[in-house]
């Protein structure tokens, strides 16, 4: 006799659930609605009262008790789902984790948690495995059963970016792991409490093996709160409308949902096939002295006109020894907060979407890898270049259909700056800034990208307060500031990246690290426009400076990173300079005084520069968004400084005549492609390319045979060519 | 049925649509004749006869061309040049400008804003007529050209049996 409905066991709920759709394809077999097509208000009041509780209890949880990641920038979510484990109402937040506690919970059914672990009112488990159901070690989940009566009518899950996660390095997400056993603390979708409290055992295990447990602990009450504030809320609703009406809405609520999606996808999208590659390099050397290597991220979009939306990742390399790689549930979680921003975003989304899309992510590559020990650590570096392509994808549908108003290039992805060592309280330190959650989004059919207020994996972006950050990492802001023409170049421009300079300051035992791509290019954009810059390109840093007789003298000191040619603000100041060629910081022991560049990304661009309108140039001009140089070389735009208010003007004429000029000047530098193609097919053939790209095209060959006819298709090559 | 005028779509097309008016848009249910409105609009700013099917690109259309009796479709620009058949990919029969050396990607990436060369170059794609940039890729050395969209134009115009018989009979 199981705890789900009339006796069955869960697993028996899910097989029967997985038959249903699979001979109908509808969810549970529903081809029609008759709830909501009966009495719609009632249906729609339903989804307002648990929409409303799950939303509530997110707002209310982080006020709480929480750190500062979770507070400031609200980094949960929570989510109600079905016994079966499909979510069927989310809160605002994190909302990619809807899909991965959706796959953890069915992880825990399939493997007869029912029976061999048991499931009671009152239980708490904790999951934070990317093999089973989540992103990275980092992002920890709680995840509770709900009983109604003697049945298991729903589960309620939640999840926070923790500080730390006590991996081979300090912070969230150790960037020196090369295997799962540097990852951090991995819980496997563990029983940690019962009768709402969590076990002490549990407490002590976080206590002793976190760099500082206190936001820990703090974040853990924040989920728990949330959770069990749902868990509440959901039975009064339950008895108000009836726990049979409760039933027959939450199917529906699904099938709705796809339907909804597909609906979407008809309505929005042209068919056909899209296609997109993105990259981002990783610096290996933790591992091999000096070494890098790059993730090859293709995709294949294809749109039905009946409303299929299929994503294909053939050609996705290897899998590596590193942090960077991913898993299948966070890819298909990826997949999930794509389309939940791009195409079904208002409030009633749910898990229909996940069932209204297909995928294809080649086992052995870096986003399906077949080694059980490999490290997720870094996950998001992957997926966000990969959910990139599928932006443009999307963007290049929308422009078909003549939605411009709905396109997004993409957007700047996020390195990591992360601290170690003892903080100015004398405790052990580890913790991300998590400023990085506001990075330049890709420019909109219709104007530029949003500045310095976008991550793809949380749509509430925020950088948060400077003055938060000073209270939890042992260091001081001597400033913040745009960073101009990060954002790639275009018509419309992407959204630009901000910089800050900070200062370690009020420990002597303080590490810093920062991981991020900086050799390629991690977006690009469409139509003419151009990507945004590397994310960190090199490192740049200040240590054993004299920013005290500075600022005992009271004379001006670094606040900003100025002309990317000269690093103005290093001339500022005095000391062991650095301008290191590597994107990635190891941890690095840092000093009081010692200072530190950190760069984000900006999204890429839309159409062709040298069609951006005038006076988007001259009010980017005046408001350092971008420099006169390159607006000169790239947007066709002269401009001068007038020499005492410092405002810039465009010269409308003279703008007109360089534009002209730039026109004549790419018919003289140009080829055909033709005759391009032949020169670089020489270069393939005799496969003189740089080793770490050689060995990209060599994986991406071996794991997908059909793009590796396509490439030897392409440069018109023997059958038996391989690199 | 949610609809605008032409004048509003043409507005939000040249982005001079104010803010509010495009929220407005974006927020609100989506306008099922937009489609039809788009290619006239587009179709209103362009000097040849051909009838557009698909827009490809700012500048880039599927368009209906007759060819001794038969119907074919192929690639167009704005300004007139006709690049090839919507099942190839235009791109290789334009001309193109690779940004493959520090030099050539300082113009738009100054200082230490570029990538590697070795890792990234920057591939522009000009109109042979007008010299529009009109797209531009960055690949690492020897990655095939990427065939962005092949729009399944059948299938399309199948499911909106009204434009298709206004649009491509």
């Amino acid at each position: 006799m199981g705890i789900g409905w009339n006796k069955k066991t869960l697993k028996e709920m899910l097989g029967h659930s997985k038959a249903l759709f699979k001979e109908t394809g509808h969810y549970m077999g529903l081809k029609q609605l008759p709830l909501k097509e009966g009495d719609p208000l009632k249906y729609e009041r339903l989804f307002s009262r648990i929409r409303g509780a799950v939303v509530g209890a997110r707002e209310t949880a982080l006020h709480i008790s929480a750190s500062p990641i979770v507070r400031e920038l609200g980094e949960l979510c929570f989510t109600l789902y079905s016994p079966e484990g499909d979510s069927l109402a989310l809160s605002t937040g994190i909302i990619v984790h809807v899909h991965t506690m959706s796959e953890a919970i069915k992880w825990m059914i399939e493997n007869n948690y029912e029976e061999e672990v048991g499931l009671k009112e009152g239980d708490i488990f904790t999951n934070n495995d990317a093999l089973i159901g989540d992103a990275h070690t980092s992002d920890v989940q709680s995840i509770i059963p709900v009983f109604y009566k003697d049945e298991l009518i729903a589960w309620v899950g939640s999840v926070t970016h923790v500080m730390e996660i006590g991996g081979v390095d300090a912070g969230g997400i150790p960037i020196t792991t090369t295997n799962r056993f540097g990852d951090g603390l991995y819980f496997s979708c563990e029983k940690t409490g019962e009768n709402d409290k969590l076990y002490r055992t549990y407490q002590i295990r976080a206590d002793r093996n976190l760099r500082g447990s206190t936001y820990w602990h703090l974040d853990e009450k924040a989920r728990l709160s949330g959770c069990q504030i749902i868990r509440d809320s959901l039975k009064t609703i339950i008895d108000d409308f009836g726990v049979d009406y409760y039933k027959k809405f939450i199917r529906e609520i699904i099938e709705e949902g796809r339907q909804v999606f597909s609906a979407r996808v008809r309505e929005r999208l042209f068919p056909g096939r899209y296609r997109a590659a993105s990259f981002y390099d990783k610096d290996v050397s933790a591992i091999i002295p000096g070494a890098w290597r790059m993730t090859h991220a293709p995709v294949e979009l294809t749109i039905g006109a009946g409303g299929l939306f299929k994503l294909n990742m053939s050609g996705a390399n290897k899998w590596s020894y590193d942090p960077g790689n991913s898993s299948l549930p966070a890819m298909q979680a990826g997949l999930w907060v794509a389309v939940t921003q791009m195409l079904a975003y208002d409030g009633k989304v749910n898990d229909g979407a996940y069932y209204a899309t297909e995928h294809h992510y080649p086992y052995g590559s870096w986003a399906n890898p077949d080694w059980p020990y490999v490290s997720l650590s870094a996950t998001w570096g992957p997926l966000m270049i990969t959910y990139n392509g599928v932006f443009r994808c999307m963007a290049r549908s929308f422009f078909s259909r003549g939605f411009v108003e709905e396109i997004l290039t993409g957007y700047g992805i996020t390195g990591l700056i992360q601290w170690g060592g003892t903080d100015q309280y004398g405790k052990p330190l580890g913790g991300i800034n998590f400023e990085l959650s506001a990075s330049g989004s890709g420019a909109r059919g219709v104007m530029d990208g949003i500045d310095t207020g976008y991550a793809m994996w949380n749509p509430e972006s925020d950088m948060g307060n400077m003055e938060i950050w000073e209270l939890a990492f042992p260091m001081i802001y001597l400033g913040r500031r745009i960073t101009p023409d990060s954002g790639g170049l275009g018509k419309y421009r992407g959204g630009n990246a901000f910089h800050s300079i900070v200062m370690a300051w009020n420990s002597n035992n303080i590490q810093l690290s920062d991981g991020g791509p900086g050799k390629a290019f991690n977006n690009a954009g469409i139509f003419g426009g151009y990507p945004g810059t590397p994310v960190l390109r090199k490192q740049v840093y200040c240590q054993n400076t004299d920013l005290p007789e500075i600022f005992k003298n009271k004379l001006p000191y670094p606040s900003y990173e100025g002309d990317p040619r000269s690093y103005t603000f290093a001339k500022m100041v005095k000391g062991d300079q650095h301008v290191d060629n590597m994107a990635t910081l190891f941890p690095t022991d840092f000093k009081p005084y010692d200072i530190y560049l950190c760069l984000w990304n900006g999204g890429p661009g839309y159409g062709d520069p040298i069609e951006r309108k005038l006076e988007l140039v001259e009010q980017d001009l005046n408001n350092g968004h971008s420099l006169s140089e390159t607006a000169k070389s790239v947007a066709g735009v002269v401009s001068s400084q007038h020499e005492t208010s410092g405002e810039w003007k465009v010269d409308v004429m003279k703008t007109e005549e360089l534009r002209n000029r730039i026109r004549e000047d790419r018919a003289k530098r140009a080829v055909p492609c033709r005759e391009w193609w032949q020169a670089e097919r020489n270069m393939v053939m005799r496969k003189d390319i740089f080793p770490p790209i050689k060995a990209l095209y060599q994986e991406s060959m071996a794991i997908s045979p059909d793009w590796a006819d396509e490439y030897r298709k392409f440069w018109e090559l023997p059958a038996d060519f391989t690199y | 049925m949610t609809t605008y005028s032409k004048e509003v779509l043409k507005s939000l097309l040249e982005g001079t649509l104010p803010w509010a008016t495009t929220k407005a848009i974006m927020s609100g249910q989506k306008d099922e004749d937009r489609f039809e409105k788009y290619l006239e609009i587009l179709q209103e700013k362009v000097s040849w006869q051909e009838r557009i099917v698909v827009p490809l690109g700012e500048h880039l259309y599927v368009v209906k061309k007759i060819v001794d009796g038969a119907r074919q479709f192929i690639i167009k620009c704005d300004c007139g040049h006709e690049f090839c058949d919507y099942r190839s990919n235009w791109k290789m029969d334009a001309l193109i400008y690779v940004r493959d050396t520090e030099e050539k990607l300082d113009e738009i990436y100054p200082g230490d804003r570029k990538p590697d060369p070795n890792w990234s170059v920057i591939r522009e794609y000009y109109c042979p007529g007008c010299k529009t940039q009109l797209e531009v890729e960055a690949l690492p050395p020897g990655y095939p050209v990427i065939f962005d969209f092949l729009p399944d134009i059948e299938g399309f115009y199948n499911a909106n049996p009204k434009l298709k018989k206004k649009i491509l009979d």
